[in-house]
């Protein structure tokens, strides 16, 4: 599934860690996010949206839309 | 704590638990050998058969409780690289099984099988992070 989590990252200036603290995850869950390797559950994905301001179908892309 | 912070010291926790709990299960497997087995009555076997078991049950409450202190990511990649081992032990026991039953190879000391299965799961376990890496 693709996403936007990379450029909302790199609009706060954050870095993979601080993403990850900030989501209370691993780094390499970060990693695998952004890179497409690891789609994340519900709550996860709630969490992402949560900390962005943003609706999940406006981050997740799952290609159907 | 952070997610990372916490993993570590979890980590770091359930090593040197498995540690200790394999160090356990050897030497009571070595204990017990056959000699000591075959001096025992039928019902002292059981207790001795809970004792060996003991630190495998053990292991998998120390197993659960680390996969559970990780995040959904690294806990999946666990769960599968446990489940390859598990597929793999079963794969090696069967064919070694069906070996042994046809007389093409001696019988095999099934307890073998732990120390394959750790070496197996700590490989598949490697595999799953450099994929994501």
């Amino acid at each position: 599934m693709k996403n936007i989590l990379r450029d909302l990252r790199g609009e706060r200036g954050w870095s993979q860690q601080r993403l990850a603290d900030e989501l209370d995850v691993s780094r390499q869950t970060i990693n695998a996010l952004e890179t497409g390797k690891y789609d994340p559950s519900l709550p996860l994905a709630f969490k992402i949206g949560r900390l962005f301001g943003q609706p999940i179908e406006a981050i997740f892309d799952d290609g159907d839309a | 704590m952070s997610a990372a912070a916490s993993m570590k010291s979890a980590s770091r926790r359930y090593l040197w638990r498995s540690l200790v709990l394999m160090l356990a299960f050897t030497a009571l497997l070595v204990g017990f050998d056959a000699e000591a087995l075959g001096a025992g009555g039928g019902l002292s076997l059981w207790g001795l058969v809970g004792l060996t078991v003991l630190p495998l049950f053990l292991f998998a409450y120390e197993l659960v409780t680390y996969i559970r202190s990780m995040d959904e990511m690294m806990s999946r990649m666990q769960i599968r690289a446990g489940a390859i081992a598990a597929l793999i032990v079963l794969l090696v026991g069967a064919l070694v099984g069906i070996a042994d039953l046809y007389g093409v190879m001696d019988a095999f000391n099934m307890a073998l099988l732990l120390p394959l299965a750790a070496i197996v799961h700590g490989m598949a376990a490697f595999w799953q992070e450099y994929r994501v890496q």
